[in-house]
């Protein structure tokens, strides 16, 4: 056996071993969430379910109690819904034309205001949180969905600007001047020449984004409002119930439900994104 | 069609001055070459009239109407750029369009431009790949291709044959004069390459310095350079320089070299020349000639020869002269029969003089 082989082998066995150390957890919470109360009380955790049931899954869904009102967490997902998808959509597009605007036109303070992006991006949430309380019920927007939105949306945006910056900055000037020789003008090139060229860039975008917002707690618990707490309050309602008996057959199906959406982006997404960084290789 | 105007262009990129009080005009239906080694300011003077790059100051007039401030789309010109600039997401149709759908034009005269244009440059088994699929040559045609598919008032050219192999680009060379006359179109073209300078060119504009070196046809660009850095910019290899005094007594004017002397009284200066002043001396290696040592003794001068040159339809010899290194052209047959020494004459009524202070032309 000679040394690439051993190297070979030795991958694998870090390989599984890794993908065992991630698989482990998740294994226990789809099995304990087949399972009934009773016989998780009986078993142990890494025993397979006897009696597989749905049911804690439907609990979960639609009739665990979550605080006060006893729907499940399915509200939640839908208020996590309503939250991320304008958020996501907004936060890319505006990213994006900010990214094609710094990096390809010359804009007066453009270096002064990328500066202060890349500082944005590293500016922790609790130091502004009470500011942003103040701005945003000053602006009549707290405790509403479209308050929720915007903070997500102002807070997604400097990373996301400088993401697009810096794919856009690889792309040739040449096709820009080329385009303005052409007659387009910066709406039109944005539109036809360079958003076809960024597939890739804005799956990284949106799977970022998603993430970031869908596992978002904090701000949906502090701007979103009562009406609006998205499935990650919810989830810890219900989790965190100070009374009764702790269900967690049904915890562990509320945990994964509210892990699926972005494990779907993931899924979705990443076929996009190599397709993308596939097309983008590509030189013109 | 109309002709452009550049009246003292300047314009600088932090501390760097890339134009520097730069006019030009450019008549319409012309051919000009922008010459000058990279980091001149030529590019940057095309993108000056292409609106991509604004200026300083100064005023650009394309015929009558002043263009200065105006965006690149609303002057109406097309470019050809060095690295084709494609749009790589769209097929080369889509690209040959783009400009035309930007415009507006009805999608039928569309259809019709575009075929018209792929029987022009032989594109049309092109039409539906993208530019990742195409060759380097292929490229340059629809980047051609996308700069006549409208009539554009001005054709902009950025190095468009420098990234292709020596053959392809003297085919490229040969189509785009063959372009110029049909279109019958004002062209402004940049290039580091004198050959394609002097191949394409009605006239070239030597550019050193963001400042105008010499504008004038190519053949006189070749014969008499205006200043010493034309001299050893345009051909190949460049003007052989050599290091002189000029001398003047009452009937005659002369050049002294290391060993000969140049007679000068025919040469048409330009001022009066003063005796002592010290010059340049520059001769073409065609202007050199074998001397037959034997028919006309004490004419020429014998110099001891460095290497020979083979280049196919005549040979380059190196000499020695003085200090300095002579490049002597001539045919191979020639370059074969010499020895270690030869014996050279410089035709005189060839040379160029230049002011070895100014560097310009006497």
């Amino acid at each position: 056996m000679n040394g690439a082989r051993i190297g070979r082998v030795g991958l694998y066995v870090f390989a599984v071993s890794a993908a065992l150390f991630f698989l482990i957890p998740l294994y226990v919470m789809l099995a304990t969430s087949l399972k009934s109360l009773a016989e998780i009380r009986a078993g142990s955790i890494f025993s397979l379910p006897v009696a597989p049931s749905l049911r804690a899954w439907s609990d979960a869904w639609s009739s665990a109690c979550t605080g006060i009102a006893c729907d499940g967490i399915s509200p939640g997902f839908w208020n996590s819904v309503k939250i991320t998808v304008p958020s996501v959509v907004l936060s890319v597009a505006i990213g994006a034309v900010n990214g094609f605007a710094l990096s390809m036109w010359r804009i007066r303070g453009a270096r002064l205001f990328l500066g202060l992006l890349m500082a944005g991006t590293f500016i922790p949430y609790q130091i502004i949180l009470y500011p942003l309380v103040k701005l945003v019920s000053a602006i009549g927007l707290f405790s509403s969905l479209p308050g929720v939105v915007f903070v997500q949306v102002i807070f997604g945006l400097p990373i996301l600007t400088l993401l697009f910056y810096g794919y856009y900055g690889s792309i040739p000037m040449d096709i820009l001047s080329a385009a303005r020789i052409d007659g387009g003008g910066f709406w039109s090139i944005f539109r036809h020449v360079i958003l076809p060229m960024s597939p890739g860039m804005i799956a990284v975008a949106v799977i970022l984004q998603f993430t970031g917002v869908w596992n978002d707690f904090l701000f949906g618990l502090i701007f979103a409002g009562r009406d609006h707490l998205p499935m990650t309050v919810q989830l810890n309602n219900l989790v965190n119930k100070s009374y009764g008996e702790m269900e967690y057959n049904v915890n562990m199906a509320a945990t994964v439900l509210t892990a699926l959406p972005t494990l779907l982006v993931y899924a979705v997404s990443g076929n996009y994104f190599a397709r993308g960084i596939a097309a983008g290789a590509m030189k013109g | 069609m109309s002709g452009v105007t550049i009246i003292d262009a300047r314009k600088s990129f932090g501390t760097q001055t890339v134009l520097d009080g730069l006019s030009l005009d450019i008549r319409a239906r012309e051919f000009v070459v922008l010459l000058g080694p990279s980091g001149c300011g030529k590019s940057t003077l095309l993108n000056v009239i292409a609106g991509l790059e604004t200026l300083d100051s100064g005023t650009i007039r394309f015929g009558d109407q002043i263009v200065t401030d105006w965006e690149p789309g609303r002057r109406g010109v097309a470019m050809v750029f060095q690295s084709y600039a494609l749009y790589p997401t769209m097929t080369v149709e889509r690209n040959l369009s783009f400009g035309l759908r930007m415009a507006g034009t009805p999608a039928a005269q569309i259809r019709a431009r575009v075929a018209a244009v792929a029987e022009v440059l032989q594109i049309r088994d092109l039409l539906n790949r993208k530019p990742a699929q195409l060759s380097g040559g292929q490229r340059q045609r629809v980047a051609i291709g996308r700069a006549i598919i409208r009539d554009a008032a001005l054709y902009l050219f950025d190095e468009p044959l420098s990234n292709l192999d020596a053959k392809l680009r003297v085919e490229m060379r040969l189509e785009l004069k063959q372009l110029h006359q049909r279109l019958a179109a004002t062209m402004v073209y940049v290039t580091h390459d004198q050959i394609e300078a002097m191949t394409l060119a009605t006239r070239v504009a030597v550019i050193r310095g963001g400042r105008i070196e010499q504008y004038a046809e190519p053949q006189v660009l070749y014969d008499r350079p205006a200043t010493v850095f034309v001299a050893g910019f345009v051909g190949s290899p460049t003007m052989n320089l050599l290091s002189a005094v000029l001398r003047r007594d009452g009937i005659r004017i002369w050049a002294e070299l290391s060993g000969i002397q140049l007679p000068l009284n025919q040469y048409p200066f330009r001022q009066r020349p003063t005796d002592g002043h010290k010059i340049i001396v520059g001769l073409r290696p065609e202007d050199i000639t074998l001397s037959d040592a034997g028919l006309e003794p004490g004419n020429g001068i014998d110099v001891p020869v460095l290497v020979r040159e083979r280049l196919g339809a005549a040979s380059m010899v190196w000499c020695e002269f003085g200090r300095e290194r002579l490049a002597v052209s001539m045919g191979c047959e020639a370059a074969d029969r010499i020895r270690d020494r030869i014996r050279i004459n410089f035709r005189s009524e060839r040379v160029s003089i230049f002011c070895a202070g100014s560097e310009q032309r006497l």
